[in-house]
């Protein structure tokens, strides 16, 4: 599934249009399917979009389990989207992390 | 009608030209329910920073219900060309004047909600202007993800429902293109000083801070990625990143910071980066 198709969008920028990845990747790990999720024809991916998307499904769901049941493909070869994804699963999974930045993603993610 | 006719010979996109135009909004602000910026007997004023002036007028229209103007004089047709006439005249983005010299990127105002339409404008209006031609395609895009962070985080932390305004001035003969972007939220301190305990407690600190690598939160956005990405971008390619947030102003030069404390407060946030020997 193309994220651009589940956000009707190239550009993955705001946090309201990462709710939307959100609640269509939590409907579809309740359905316990797995699923590979394709950055194909996206131009822009914020911090802000991807700590409200992938941040807040760490944080709120368990961490193993989504490493098992969610993937991501075509990332762009630079590396810079893969690290966005990388931190915002570290601060979602880790909460003396948040702590120490003295803010909780729950507070920094409008849901 | 109150008119304000700086004592300046021009406003350039400095700690000058921006205290210039933050005295005008308080005059403004203090005078009768129209206002208007004569600069008429100015060389000029940049383009660039007519994001600025619009910013003002909104700022000055919709919290105390003034209207603002501005008297150009000769050799000023720039603010017909860049849009400012056709924003003051309420005609919003539609600019029915061309720019037939192609030495503007048009002023636009796009609201917080609007992520498509300036991810948009920066790739088309901005990154695709004559006077980047030569900047290669990856620090292009680069420059665009940094510009979507800064939109991102002004949308998740300005604390604001007002547009942003953004524009840039392009002058061939010195290779420089200024590119100004406005937000009328919080600014930097009071967040920042919240957040510090108020250990850091002036404007001019807090955007230091927050541009201070080691104050990266990843999902904190005060400042966030994108002005500390567009910083590194200008120390490692002769440019400058000017951020003027309430009374402070800095100036991101050759890998220094340079700062400056204005008489007045500035309502928001600007943010002004020069790109050289482009």
């Amino acid at each position: 599934m193309k994220l651009s198709d589940i956000i009707g969008s190239s550009s993955a920028i705001s946090h309201r249009k990462a709710s939307l990845a959100y609640d269509y990747i939590l409907s579809q790990l309740e359905k316990n399917t797995s699923l590979q999720i394709s950055f194909e024809g996206l131009e822009d991916l914020s911090s802000a979009f991807v700590n409200a998307w992938i941040g807040k499904l760490y944080m709120e769901n368990d961490p193993a389990i989504l490493d098992i049941k969610l993937s991501f493909i075509d990332l762009p070869s630079d590396g810079i989207w893969e690290t966005k994804i990388n931190r915002a699963k570290v601060l979602g999974t880790n909460e003396e992390l948040r702590k120490n930045h003295q803010a909780s993603l729950s507070d920094l993610i409008a849901s | 009608m109150t008119s304000y006719i700086p004592k300046v010979t021009s406003i350039s996109t400095d700690s000058i030209g921006i205290e210039t135009l933050i005295d005008f909004y308080h005059k403004a602000n203090s005078g009768v329910c129209q206002a208007k910026l004569d600069i008429s007997l100015l060389s000029e004023m940049d383009a660039n920073l007519s994001a600025v002036f619009l910013a003002i007028s909104h700022k000055l229209n919709q919290s105390y219900q003034k209207r603002c103007f501005i008297e150009l004089g000769q050799g000023h047709n720039i603010f017909f060309r860049n849009g400012l006439i056709a924003h003051l005249q309420g005609k919003g983005n539609s600019n029915p004047y061309t720019d037939e010299r192609d030495s503007t990127v048009p002023l636009r105002t796009y609201l917080p909600t609007e992520d498509d339409a300036f991810s948009s404008y920066i790739k088309n209006d901005f990154l695709r202007h004559r006077s980047v031609e030569n900047i290669p395609y990856h620090k292009k895009k680069e420059i665009d993800g940094h510009y979507c962070e800064i939109f991102a985080n002004v949308d998740q932390h300005a604390q604001s429902t007002n547009p942003i305004f953004t524009c840039g001035q392009y002058y061939p003969q010195k290779q420089l293109l200024k590119f100004t972007l406005v937000d009328l939220g919080v600014g930097f301190l009071n967040p920042i000083a919240k957040k510090t305990n108020n250990q850091i407690n002036t404007d001019n600190t807090s955007i230091i801070w927050a541009l201070t690598n080691r104050n990266t939160t990843s999902a904190n956005g005060l400042g966030g990625f994108g002005l500390k990405d567009l910083r590194d971008y200008c120390y490692a390619n002769n440019g400058s990143l000017q951020i003027c947030s309430g009374n402070g102003f800095v100036t991101f030069i050759s890998g220094r910071a340079i700062e400056k404390t204005l008489q007045h407060s500035f309502p928001g946030t600007i943010v002004n980066i020069i790109f050289r020997s482009i």
